[in-house]
């Protein structure tokens, strides 16, 4: 039984996926919308969706929104919208453009 | 399954416990552990003990161990054992092994390469025999 779902480079797939507790993993295309815990976006991979995972790592090409704990971005990756996350990991030569934000950013100080 | 298994073949693979509904491209290959709402078209489509398809599907060969909804039009298709189907199959060559629960309506493709697919499932039997389950 396998307990991680794999989007071969030959398909493209648009709608929702509901993964919440698995590893997905993508080589082809896919618009919508992902839950998944972990979500690996391949090199030569396209990606237009909304994101609601654990851990991302993207190598490939991703526009749309993304919430997670901890995002990976390599440097073969082109990245572009918002991002939400807690920590945030980009390797030099990765094509970022769009929004970067702290998924819970500390209370503000008062300046007294 | 590591990642390197799941990127060394074509193979897609819908997991178990994920859940999918939307639009899927012709694919050459595709196996479902979860649940699917989706018609799909496929050469090869395997349906696995936990996967439930729902929608209309075009498929060259169709190995059911779980559960599909809808139409299905397959060259090949082998029902096992915990196979359920509801809806309408039409086929060219069909293997259904004990067990296997049918509530649907099953039409031969007269028009199919049926002869072709009937010397291949016998064989395609034997040698996955030792292999079921």
């Amino acid at each position: 039984m396998s307990d991680s779902t794999f989007i071969g480079s030959d398909l493209k797939l648009r709608g929702l996926l509901d993964a919440h507790f698995q590893h997905v993993v993508i080589a082809g295309q896919f618009e919508g919308e992902i839950k998944a815990h972990k979500l690996h976006i391949l090199a030569g991979a396209k990606c237009e969706a909304i994101i609601e995972a654990k851990q991302a790592i993207i190598e490939g090409d991703f526009a749309g929104i993304i919430h997670c704990d901890d995002l990976v971005i390599s440097e073969s990756a082109s990245v572009g919208g918002e991002l939400t996350t807690d920590a945030l990991t980009i390797d030099s030569g990765a094509d970022v453009s769009g929004k970067i934000i702290r998924k819970a950013p500390k209370p503000a100080q008062k300046a007294y | 399954m590591s990642d390197a298994k799941l990127i060394g073949g074509q193979k897609s693979v819908i997991g178990a416990g994920a859940r999918f509904s939307g639009y899927i491209s012709p694919a050459s290959s595709l196996e479902v552990h979860g649940v699917v709402k989706a018609d799909i078209i496929a050469d090869t489509l395997e349906i696995a003990q936990t996967g439930h398809i729902t929608g209309n599907a075009e498929i060259g060969l169709c190995v059911v161990h779980g559960e599909f909804k809808g139409r299905v039009n397959a060259k090949s298709i082998w029902l096992m054992k915990t196979a359920r189907i509801s809806g309408e199959i039409e086929y060219s060559a069909l293997q259904m092994d004990r067990g296997a629960a049918l509530n649907c309506h099953i039409m031969h493709n007269w028009e199919g390469e049926a002869s072709d697919d009937m010397v291949e499932l016998p064989l395609l039997n034997v040698e996955n025999r030792g292999g079921d389950e």
